[in-house]
């Protein structure tokens, strides 16, 4: 499953650690950054791994919002 | 050369950082061209199948499946975002238990029949006896499936016994509309959140409940715009998070706080005696009560408000004297611009038209309307409540384009435009929702003249109020008869007698109107599973089931079939389902209700302009120049093509005919159950963030359900304390009207002041509507699911 989110991100120092945190994650590719939105991109195996990683994302120190832009999906099964 | 899973990536990545340069406030191009690179995929737009926000979708579909969708980045109501249930809106569709072919009931199990069968028990039960036939709809309909209702139940059968679900949910933000404006639906839109400088939250939950909203006003944050938040609520919520202001009152006492506001205005006076001088009247409820009161001049209003001292509605309300002040300073400025925004708590009231109507007052009074970030703005729950419901008419008194049964002009237009004999249309409106169910609960020789009801696109069994009492009785009576149509299994199915599989959402042609004022097209783009078919097949198939049975109000004063619809002077047979796509009907009945939407300024755009665009909103005026034209604004003349020149505002349906809208007197009444000392709690319902309404199709989608897999009861950590309960313990929640089992969340999402209960309503194995309390507004007839007196023991 792809996906593309756009990151709110804390204008902080915690903004830029939340990003140095995705940039290690090999499931999130990342973006030019926004201002402090920043587009990023999401793969994973399955639809359950790809809710489990938004939420693992929205909880972030320094991820203040994460919205929901587009999904594509190969298969509908969990 | 790029792989596919690079192809893949490459487009997402271009969604995102399209999304985001627009967010920041970068121009970017509002084309999708992202989209289209996608292998084999085809995209169309789709409004989004769940709540009353209007979002757009792009819907990818490949080997006649929907494998993708995206936020529509040229649909100004979500800019290119989805909320979480917007993200997986097209896994609705796929759920394993889809209804695939009609079900009659055979004692204890269901039996397979044909369509031609299931048509024939229909129209059979409507010739039983006409009157007593029942048509249950909902907001959820699309225009043109409430508009083939609405011609069937008040120009066929004639016996306007037709209601929609939407009662439950909005019917009190109409009567606050039309006894403050004489006509209904908000002044402002969602433009209005891009530009406020402060928004009061009115017992209302955004962050949850309309996230894409929420997320508009948040974004304007990150780009270090200034917000005020005010949550005015009886819980703390994920909106309170942001808020800057969080005032927790005792539960019904939002009149009070409203006239407190009011009061604090007059006594400092910082109303906007300009704008009340050339815009308003006064008025207060008359004895009998009626919905348009009687004039009272303004002396006469500011004496009763008297009372609403900032100490006395502080100690009716609980929230503090000095944030009262706040909202009476902020109101008091000119130099800002406030949007109030309200749903449920308002409405779901019985005080809710009068609360309603207070707001309303409040902007009035104030000034604060008709300016861009200026207006009192209702929020629907339902995709279509607007469009299907209070545009289209499907409630019991009401006929299309604003007009209702008991006006005899009305009805003289109606049945000119229908064609049909004069007197077709009874006078007498039929039941609201609350009567209908329990007219059916009701043995016929006890009065209870509703034998049948078919349900569409909605699902009671969950969603009424104190269902004992509603529902479930009369599955106990012979000779009363359910029919059900849905896509899948729902409480209300299982107490079927008759089950109708449906197409749904991109299965099938449709129209919405959201919450702005905004009409939405989409067409279908995939087949529906088994037999399911449109709900508006369905009832145009008994329509003519009941023409060929010579049923005489399936025919028009010529003798004409009423859905008579024809191509190039020949009738389209359109109720044989195989040549139900053959021509648009949704066109033939959009075109045709078109025409009645210009009586209350509602205008409505020819059926191709939809096509072309992510909607409009009424009034959609021609311009000389032969485009069509939307409009913002309402009733502000810089927007408003029917506001009379040099007026500024025009209220051009004022219910006293002089261009004025009315400010209300309404005092506070009390509730018709508070906590006392054998039911100690509030007991609040509503919805959460990932389902929607009652879970149909969020309870299908698997990241959906495993995020909130079912229903709890939110308890002040303090009250568990002194009950001796822990975080995630069963207990038993109770009110007169039932119990039901629950688990205790302690510090969860929401977190309800001491005293209080909140239980959400998606989850069909625990039905919390078994216990709510069926008391209703007696204007709107809107039932109060938001507080009624309960207790909490061990199980």
């Amino acid at each position: 499953m792809v996906s593309s989110l756009v990151l709110r991100l804390a204008q902080d120092e915690s903004g830029d650690r939340a990003c140095e945190a995705l940039s290690r994650d090999p499931r999130i590719l990342l973006g030019g950054r926004k201002g402090t939105f920043l587009p990023v991109v999401t793969e994973v195996g399955s639809l359950r791994e790809g809710q489990t990683l938004a939420e693992e994302i929205s909880a972030l120190h320094g991820v203040l919002g994460v919205d929901l832009v587009q999904a594509y999906w190969e298969s509908t099964d969990a | 050369m790029l792989d596919r899973r690079a192809f893949l990536r490459n487009s997402a990545m271009a969604a995102a950082t399209l999304a985001a340069s627009r967010l920041a406030g970068e121009s970017a191009r509002s084309t999708s061209p992202h989209l289209r690179v996608i292998d084999g995929v085809k995209w169309d737009k789709a409004p989004c199948r769940f709540c009353g926000t209007g979002c757009h979708v792009q819907v990818g579909v490949k080997d006649g499946k929907v494998v993708a969708v995206a936020g529509d980045q040229q649909a100004e109501v979500n800019k290119g975002l989805l909320c979480v249930k917007g993200y997986h809106v097209a896994l609705a569709l796929y759920g394993k238990d889809r209804l695939t072919t009609p079900l009659l009931k055979d004692g204890d199990q269901y039996k397979k029949i044909s369509w031609e069968r299931a048509i024939e028990i229909i129209t059979a039960r409507v010739l039983k006896a006409p009157k007593g036939f029942a048509i249950y709809g909902s907001g959820q309909w699309t225009i043109p499936e409430g508009y083939a209702a609405q011609k069937l139940s008040k120009g066929g059968i004639a016996n306007n016994q037709i209601d929609p679900n939407a009662r439950l949910c909005m019917a009190s933000a109409v009567t606050g509309f039309l006894c403050t404006y004489g006509v209904d639906e908000p002044a402002g839109c969602y433009d209005d959140l891009d530009t406020c400088d402060v928004c009061v939250l009115w017992g209302n939950n955004p962050a949850e409940m309309h996230p894409v909203l929420f997320s508009r006003m948040m974004d304007r944050r990150s780009r270090g715009e200034r917000v005020t938040l005010i949550d005015i609520g009886t819980r703390r919520t994920r909106t309170t998070q942001f808020a800057d202001h969080y005032l927790e009152m005792t539960p019904h006492t939002d009149l009070a706080i409203a006239n407190g506001v009011m009061h604090l205005l007059l006594k400092r006076g910082t109303y906007d005696k300009d704008f009340v001088e050339r815009h308003c009247n006064f008025r207060a409820d008359s004895e009998p009560q009626e919905l348009l009161g009687k004039a009272i001049d303004f002396e006469a209003f500011r004496r009763g408000l008297d009372k609403y001292t900032p100490e006395y509605v502080s100690k009716v309300s609980g929230i503090s004297t000095t944030n009262l002040e706040l909202l009476a300073d902020l109101f008091g400025r000119r130099d800002l611009k406030i949007t109030s925004l309200w749903c449920m708590g308002m409405n779901q009231h019985t005080q809710g038209t009068a609360i309603n109507s207070l707001v309303h007052g409040l902007h009035l009074l104030s000034g604060h309307f008709g300016t861009p970030g200026n207006a009192p703005t209702s929020l629907t729950g339902q995709p279509s409540a607007c469009g299907t419901v209070r545009e289209v008419g499907t409630l019991a008194h009401a006929l299309p384009g604003g007009r209702v049964v008991t006006n005899p002009e009305h009805r003289q237009q109606v049945e000119e435009l229908w064609n049909l004999p004069t007197g077709r249309i009874n006078s007498t409106p039929g039941y609201h929702a609350v009567k209908m169910w329990e007219s059916f609960s009701t043995p016929s020789e006890q009065g209870g003249d509703i034998h049948t009801i078919w349900v569409q696109a909605t699902n009671p069994g969950q969603t009424l109020p104190n269902t004992h009492k509603l529902f479930y009785p009369s599955r106990k009576l012979q000779d009363k008869f359910l029919i059900v149509s849905d896509v899948y299994p729902t409480e209300t199915t299982r107490h079927a007698d008759l089950i109708l599989p449906s197409a749904m959402w991109v299965e099938k042609n449709g129209m919405f109107g959201n919450s702005e004022r905004r009409t939405q097209q989409w067409f279908k783009m995939v087949e529906p599973p088994g037999e399911a078919r449109d709900d508006a097949w369905q009832l145009l198939a008994v329509a003519r089931k009941l023409y060929d049975l010579g049923f005489e109000g399936a025919r028009d004063k010529d003798g004409r079939f009423i859905f008579h619809m024809e191509v190039a002077g020949k009738e389209i047979q359109y109720w044989d389902f195989k040549r139900y796509y053959d021509h648009n009907v949704d066109e033939y009945l959009f075109e045709e209700y078109r025409k009645f939407t210009r009586l209350k300024h509602k205008d409505l755009a020819p059926y191709a302009e939809y096509v072309k665009t992510r909607g409009l909103r009424w009034p959609v005026v021609q311009q000389k120049d032969g485009s069509w034209r939307e409009t913002r604004f309402r009733f502000s003349e810089f927007d408003d093509n029917y506001v009379r020149k040099g007026q500024g505002v025009d209220f051009y349906h004022s219910t006293t005919k002089d261009g004025r809208a009315q400010v209300w007197l309404r005092h506070d009444q009390p509730p018709p159950e508070a906590p006392d000392e054998q039911y100690p709690f509030w007991l609040c319902t509503g919805r959460v963030l990932e389902h929607w309404h009652s879970g149909t199709m969020t309870m299908r989608i698997p990241q959906l359900r495993s995020a909130m897999p079912q229903a709890y009861v939110e308890m002040n950590r303090v009250d568990a304390r002194r009950l001796g309960l822990v975080n995630g313990q069963k207990v038993r929640v109770e009110t007169r009207r039932g119990a039901l089992d629950l688990p205790l969340w302690l510090n969860g999402r929401g977190d309800p002041p001491q005293g209080s209960l909140f239980v959400p309503f998606f989850d069909e194995t625990l039905l919390i509507n078994k216990l709510t309390l069926d008391a209703h507004d007696p204007f709107s007839k809107q039932p109060d699911y938001k507080k009624c007196s309960a207790r909490v023991v061990v199980v």
